[in-house]
């Protein structure tokens, strides 16, 4: 995995793998769901409201929370073309900016988030269609993006003190993804998939 | 008042930053807090929050996760390999031989799945040991797998037509029935060039082989099967008008689901290595579309559309010039910036001024899919490119770049014919959905 050096990607990536999985298996259950509400609303006539609103919950939580782990992976999309091609010295400033840079737009991203969730509070707002209190989705919502916040933080701290230290391992743990990393990494799952057709 | 050499000043910012490796959804974070700061006060600066719940709750954009975990599950659960030998079992015959079957494979599973990487690295995988001392052209070999691999997000469902719709307000059903003729198309003038290359030059293709017994090639017809249950459920349910694109989604889960457990192919860690990639991609697609929901949101309120259009209706430009200046604009983009990250990010600037001159929306979503798919295969940043060259694992990158240059005129025509005909577009929606 890309990012089983960096320590702590060592130690974000199996927590996040976690969320992952529950996210997942959510996922699933939500397909099942809503596809028995399809059926069930056109043969049988009986509508379940607000399957769309769990949906959007599922979303804006997940994609907070998978955020931390998107960044383990080092999945985020940046464009390498041009940083590879400059000196090593330059390289290693601008990814330790690019990390700083998302550590404030995931603080502030937070911080927003959060006074969303005390306007819900004070207003008691509720969802438009199932009519159920917003501030539960909205907490978990805001804890993904909390997470998100702290880990990009610590990301963006570690590489600054790579930066300062004259560290090598700077360019190797915070350098975009090169395109070898990401076919590399197409190709490890469909390794994985031919291993268990022979073995099974 | 906002300029337009302001306006074209935070582009350049946009793109400038991107190209020094700052993350995409951090650079279009920071242009739209740039302008809201400058021009609108800390009032809209601190609508972030706002935004990004309701950007990141909205049902359309759903069905990204539901998408990508469709196509993990198919191509994890192991039915393309199949659906490649099949395929080949038909396509053969023609000139060019077992380069077709790149296409059609290519065709076929894009179908099911949003994305054109997953599609290359599939196909490339299942194909490249089959050419294997068959004396095909390398170079005509790779090129057919990067190019035929981009028509997976021309083919719906497409993740690309899902983001253009959230973030348009266009219909993602309209988007997908649009897709579908300029994908089968664009389809068949890659076999065409491959045919014309064969006729010319035989020596492309290897020798031609003896047709397999026929009650082989009939058996090996229900590996065609999988893919195309899902395809049927998925594009059927909207187009009977019984479900959303995010609806259908679910729908193809469930089926993939039963597939998987049909042909034994489900278990644990499988589903769970789905489950990993989904929410990575889930989660790097959704943190970039709300910080470009954010750009969207301020320079409309930065007035930005109105005052680009103004200008372009000022200047005097046709819808014809505007479409080929952006041509040429997005081949250059495309040369260097992700193909997602340049149609996102692109779409709060370029879409008010297409809208402005009269261009149907849902014509431009499958103009700027095409875009996206150039992008995919125009060195440097040609994904494709990469991916079919990494599999290979030998000889040079250039081969690969050589061999989609066919296929690159390919879609430019298939741009041409649909600025010229765009009935090829707008047909299908117009019969399916009025």
């Amino acid at each position: 995995m890309s990012g089983r050096e960096n320590p702590i990607s060592r130690f974000v990536e199996p927590v996040a793998s976690v969320a992952a999985i529950v996210f997942g298996y959510g996922l699933l259950i939500y397909s099942i769901a809503l596809t028995w509400e399809i059926v069930a609303r056109k043969l049988l006539n009986i509508s379940v409201p607000g399957l769309d609103e769990v949906g959007g919950f599922m979303l804006a939580i997940g994609a907070a929370l998978g955020a931390s782990y998107s960044m383990a992976m080092r999945a985020h999309t940046r464009v390498d073309v041009f940083l590879v091609m400059m000196p090593i010295g330059a390289q290693r400033i601008l990814n330790a900016l690019a990390l700083v840079a998302m550590a404030a737009f995931a603080c502030f991203a937070a911080w927003r988030g959060v006074a969303v969730l005390l306007d819900t509070i004070e207003f008691q707002s509720t969802s438009p269609n199932l009519q159920q209190p917003l501030w539960l989705p909205q907490l978990a919502w805001v804890v993904g993006l909390a997470l998100f916040a702290a880990i990009a933080v610590a990301y963006a701290v570690h590489a600054l003190w790579l930066l300062s230290t004259g560290n090598p391992a700077l360019n190797r743990f915070y350098g975009p993804l090169t395109v070898k990393d990401e076919v590399d990494g197409e190709l490890r799952a469909l390794k994985v998939r031919s291993e268990e057709k022979t073995s099974g | 008042m906002v300029s337009v050499s302001a306006a074209a000043i935070g582009f350049l910012v946009l793109i400038g930053l991107m190209c020094l490796g700052f993350h995409v959804a951090f650079t279009m974070f920071f242009v739209s807090v740039l302008g809201a700061w400058l021009y609108l006060g800390t009032p809209l600066l601190l609508e972030y929050g706002t935004q990004n719940w309701s950007a990141s709750n909205n049902f359309v954009l759903v069905a990204i996760p539901l998408f990508v975990l469709l196509g993990e599950l198919l191509v994890r659960g192991g039915f393309t390999d199949r659906m490649y030998k099949s395929l080949s079992d038909w396509l053969s015959p023609l000139p060019g031989g077992l380069l077709h079957s790149n296409i059609g494979a290519s065709a076929m599973f894009a179908a099911v799945s949003g994305s054109s990487v997953a599609t290359a690295a599939t196909i490339g995988t299942v194909a490249l040991p089959a050419f294997e001392k068959r004396g095909y052209d390398q170079r005509l070999v790779l090129g057919s797998i990067a190019a035929g691999a981009t028509l997976g997000i021309l083919i719906p469902p497409s993740i690309n037509m899902i983001i253009y719709g959230a973030m348009t307000n266009t219909s993602v059903g309209r988007l997908y029935a649009a897709g579908v003729i300029p994908g089968l198309m664009l389809t068949g003038l890659f076999m065409a060039v491959i045919i014309v290359a064969c006729i010319l030059r035989p020596s492309l293709a290897g020798p031609r082989e003896p047709s397999p017994p026929l009650r082989d090639k009939l058996w090996r017809l229900l590996d065609l099967f999988p893919p195309l249950v899902v395809f049927a459920f998925v594009m059927g349910s909207i187009y009977a008008g019984w479900a959303t694109p995010t609806e259908s989604a679910a729908i193809g889960i469930v089926i993939a689901l039963c597939l998987c457990i049909a042909y034994r192919r489900l278990n644990i860690r499988m589903l769970h290595e789905c489950f990993l990639s989904t929410l990575s991609i889930t989660a790097m697609i959704t943190l970039i579309a709300v910080a470009a929901f954010y750009l969207n949101f301020v320079l409309g309120i930065m007035g930005i559309p109105t005052l680009l259009s103004n200008y372009i209706k000022g200047i005097g430009a046709s819808p014809g010039q505007m479409i080929l200046v952006l041509t040429i604009f997005y081949l250059i983009l495309g040369c260097f910036l992700d193909a997602l990250a340049m149609v996102i990010g692109t779409i709060p600037i370029i879409f008010p001024i297409v809208l402005a001159l009269g261009i149907d929306p849902v014509w431009f979503g499958i103009y700027l899919v095409l875009m996206a798919e150039l992008a995919l295969i125009t060195p440097p940043v040609g994904m494709n490119l990469y991916v079919v060259q990494g599999i290979r694992r030998e000889g040079s990158i250039s081969d690969v770049i050589v061999g989609v240059i066919p296929f690159l005129f390919m879609m430019l025509l298939m741009t041409a014919m649909i600025w010229f005909y765009p009935q090829i577009v707008l047909w299908l929606p117009k019969q399916t959905m009025g």
